[in-house]
């Protein structure tokens, strides 16, 4: 990747039925940010809260004010996943994982990583554990997500993307070097086998909707690559923004001829694209929405349907809040 | 594939009508041809010194015409309106040809998801190690394709909508007869892709690819290529026909091999013509035992090839040697249901020419070759034949897709006369083949009036049917 685009993804499966219109979505507001830089960021719907990576920081921002609630402390933070059944929170960087309680804010455990940097994570519900990819050196690691300790690490290539956590003890893991998707066992952390890519070219970004086994793949060239991760398929190609991106899914059932659910692009050219789900063999581009900065990544507030979505703005990290009009 | 080199004519796609024609070349690119680009209006003398012609649906089919027609430079085509054009298929939408779409055929559009391999033993299907069974040939969602119907010398190569004649992939050999008796120029293959889901044939990639059910399901993209390289891959070559070389060309192989010789023994109606039949083999090497046709299939164990007269009664013989493993040649077209040659309504699947009181087509005289290319056709040109030297008594039988069918009765091209199957290939109700298994219309007492070019049909049949199978 050509610089650290960041991470930060949905840990939490989504459900909101009021309607997406998505062309009328906005820039509402922006939370300033105290860190040196706007990174992975991860809501806690029900405590009203955002965890934003942030230089040598976990920030922790109401979600309604922007106001500041606190800090966990994490050296060179990359992403953030909230565990929100469990109270626990987890954020990566500096080659090591630090485990947090997600409600009074105390760091639990510190565990080194046996890899440099920080990455993208995922949460397996399945193994309670919380996989977490280093970059920089192309390591995966599983720590358990009780005990905050390592359990195994494996090693891929260096530049990993995003990583997903699916079904069958599958993991995803975004490979750009090698222009696919590699398909890990959760169990062992070996590679399985790989997605290759059609008319994408380096993919980096990748959200999962383990309801229909739907894998979105936004790859630098502008592409985002649907598949059915049942036999490694693109089926469908939808036009995103170009550069590095991180991506998340959301299930948004409207009824009949609305959106059934949507996956968002945050893209690196400052595009952050909402791919609607008219069926599970059908999508399309709900739209896109040009911000006037580079964008990192994205979180969707099932409470109030805004998104959240981390930027630099004239050199400062904030977080941008977006949404619909009279949402 | 290396350097071999691809003309590929396509139309021009816009945001109305999206198409996949760039990804084809780019994929045809990836398996190492050298792609050069044509429209309709090019002349055809733009297939000089190419190994293939891809002609894509995006061509307007009735600009094009029959322009590579006659070029002898194999083809590759999805232009499913072209294909009579091509000769590939007859002129009637609906019945020879047909394109379902979703706007027109909602419901029916799912079916292009389904394909059905027609046999195992086909080159194609062979190639990647595919059984005779569905696979997914789009992905499942509303789809456009195309089926033709090809002529009897064409083979299906996978159908659609359980109709075996509907063919989503088909195929005619060098030499072999198109519609109208169209000499095919060289190989001609149809595919049911449209002009914009090329992307949409079937692939598997990952974890599933260990699957053997999985990958033998994701294979739409595998029959692309798998008939891309059969369409530029060297076509049969066979020798003309020359009685004598094949005598001594089954004399050769004859020397010492057994035939259980099944008939009706001990009645004078066709004996002379079985005796003589006997005597041929026994000239040529084979070692010959009779059997009448109410004895157990036990004394055809240790044999080599089971031949079965057309003196025998279908109602006598029963279902005997259905099941074996040796290879048959059977002389009684009536028995074709009973050994699964092809489907059991009489007259329908099955029948006769010149039967008194039986059937209303007049006795023949002449076959019409519809597979010179092949062993079984002895080198003879394609069209009609004469076989016997006055019209009498010939059967018939539509087989299944898995079958070759050499030759048919004049200007009915649905009823083989000679035809094989394939050990291994798929034969009617879905029986598989545990042999070799040949048709030919022998009816008493007819060997005896065989021209020299019928004998020399009944010594190919001979030999192929004794011959090591496809592996």
């Amino acid at each position: 990747m050509n610089r650290s685009v960041v991470l930060g993804v949905l840990a939490f499966s989504l459900c909101i039925s009021q309607a997406l219109a998505a062309d009328a979505y906005k820039v509402l507001g922006e939370y300033r940010l105290q860190g040196g830089a706007a990174k992975g960021i991860g809501i806690d719907p029900s405590g009203r809260r955002l965890f934003v990576a942030s230089g040598d920081r976990v920030e922790v921002l109401n979600a309604d004010t922007g106001a500041a609630m606190g800090i966990i402390s994490q050296t060179d933070a990359q992403e953030v996943l909230l565990v929100n059944d469990s109270r626990r929170g987890f954020a990566s960087g500096n080659g090591s994982i630090t485990m947090f309680d997600t409600e009074i804010l105390k760091v639990l455990r510190v565990t080194s990583l046996q890899a440099s940097g920080g990455g993208s994570m995922c949460y397996s519900n399945y193994r309670n554990a919380v996989y977490v990819i280093s970059s920089k050196s192309g390591d995966i690691s599983a720590v358990d997500a009780k005990s905050g300790e390592l359990l195994r690490t494996a090693s891929l290539e260096p530049g990993l993307g995003q990583i997903a956590c699916g079904s069958f003890d599958y993991l995803f893991v975004a490979s750009p070097e090698k222009n696919v998707v590699h398909v890990v066992s959760a169990r062992t952390l070996a590679v399985l086998g790989d997605y290759p890519m059609k008319s994408g070219e380096r993919p980096t970004g990748m959200a999962l909707d383990t309801v229909g086994r739907r894998l979105f793949v936004a790859c630098a060239n502008g592409w985002d690559e649907i598949i059915d991760t049942d036999a490694g398929f693109i089926f469908q190609e939808i036009e995103i923004g170009k550069g590095p991106a991180r991506s998340a899914f959301a299930m948004l059932p409207q009824g009949m001829g609305g959106w059934r659910g949507a996956a968002f692009v945050a893209s690196d050219d400052g595009t952050f694209s909402l791919i609607r789900m008219n069926a599970f063999v059908d999508y399309s581009l709900g739209g896109k929405v040009t911000l006037p900065t580079s964008v990192h990544s994205v979180a969707l507030d099932e409470k109030s349907h805004r998104l959240f979505v981390t930027a630099k703005r004239q050199g400062k990290p904030v977080v941008l809040v977006l949404g619909a009009e009279g949402v | 594939m290396q350097g071999k080199k691809i003309l590929f004519i396509f139309g021009a796609a816009n945001k109305e009508h999206p198409s996949d024609d760039e990804l084809v070349k780019r994929h045809l690119q990836k398996m190492d041809f050298r792609v050069t680009t044509a429209t309709a209006a090019d002349p055809a003398s733009r297939a000089d010194g190419q190994d293939l012609i891809v002609i894509s649906s995006t061509v307007t089919a009735h600009e094009l015409q029959g322009k590579y027609r006659d070029v002898p430079v194999p083809v590759f085509t999805w232009n499913t309106p072209n294909y009579p054009y091509m000769n590939m298929t007859g002129p009637k939408m609906h019945e020879d040809f047909e394109i379902v779409d979703p706007v027109q055929h909602w419901a029916r559009s799912f079916a292009g998801g389904h394909g059905y391999i027609a046999s195992a033993t086909n080159p194609i299907a062979h190639e990647l190690g595919l059984k005779s069974q569905l696979f997914g040939a789009l992905y499942f969602m509303p789809q456009t394709w195309g089926w033709g119907r090809p002529s009897a010398g064409g083979t299906v190569v996978s159908n659609f909508e359980g109709d075996p004649t509907r063919a989503g992939i088909f195929t005619y050999e060098k030499g072999a007869s198109m519609y109208g008796g169209f000499v095919a120029p060289a190989r001609r293959v149809g595919f049911y892709i449209q002009d914009n889901n090329f992307h949409q044939l079937t692939e598997l990639h990952g974890p599933g690819e260990s699957d053997p059910d999985l990958a033998a399901w994701w294979v739409g993209l595998k029959l692309f290529d798998a008939s891309i390289r059969w369409a530029v891959s060297p076509p049969a070559q066979p020798a003309p026909f020359d009685p004598a070389l094949l005598h001594q060309q089954l004399a050769q192989v004859a020397k010492g091999k057994k035939v259980l010789f099944v008939c009706r023994m001990n009645t004078p109606e066709g004996k002379e013509a079985d005796d003589h039949i006997v005597n041929h083999l026994q000239e040529l090497g084979f070692i010959v035992t009779q059997a009448d046709q109410s004895e157990p299939q036990s004394l055809a164990e240790g044999q080599d090839v089971i031949i079965i007269s057309g003196t025998n009664s279908k109602f006598k013989l029963g279902n005997k040697y259905r099941d074996t493993t040796i290879p048959v040649l059977c002389l009684e077209g009536m028995s074709a249901d009973i050994l699964k040659m092809a489907g059991r309504i009489r007259y329908v699947d099955y029948g006769e020419h010149g039967a008194a009181r039986e059937s209303e087509d007049p006795p023949e005289t002449f076959l019409d070759i519809v597979a010179s290319y092949h062993p079984m056709a002895a080198g003879l040109k394609p069209g009609p034949v004469r076989f016997i030297k006055r019209p009498h008594v010939l059967k018939w039988a539509t087989p299944s897709p898995g079958a070759v069918i050499i030759a048919t009765l004049p200007s009915q091209q649905h009823e083989g006369a000679i035809l094989g199957y394939e050990k291994g290939a798929t034969m009617a109700n879905d029986f598989i083949a545990p042999a070799r298994r040949t048709l030919f219309p022998l009816d008493n007492p007819s060997f005896d009036d065989l021209t020299e070019a019928g004998l020399g049909l009944f010594d190919a049949a001979v030999l192929w049917t004794v011959g090591p199978p496809f592996k």
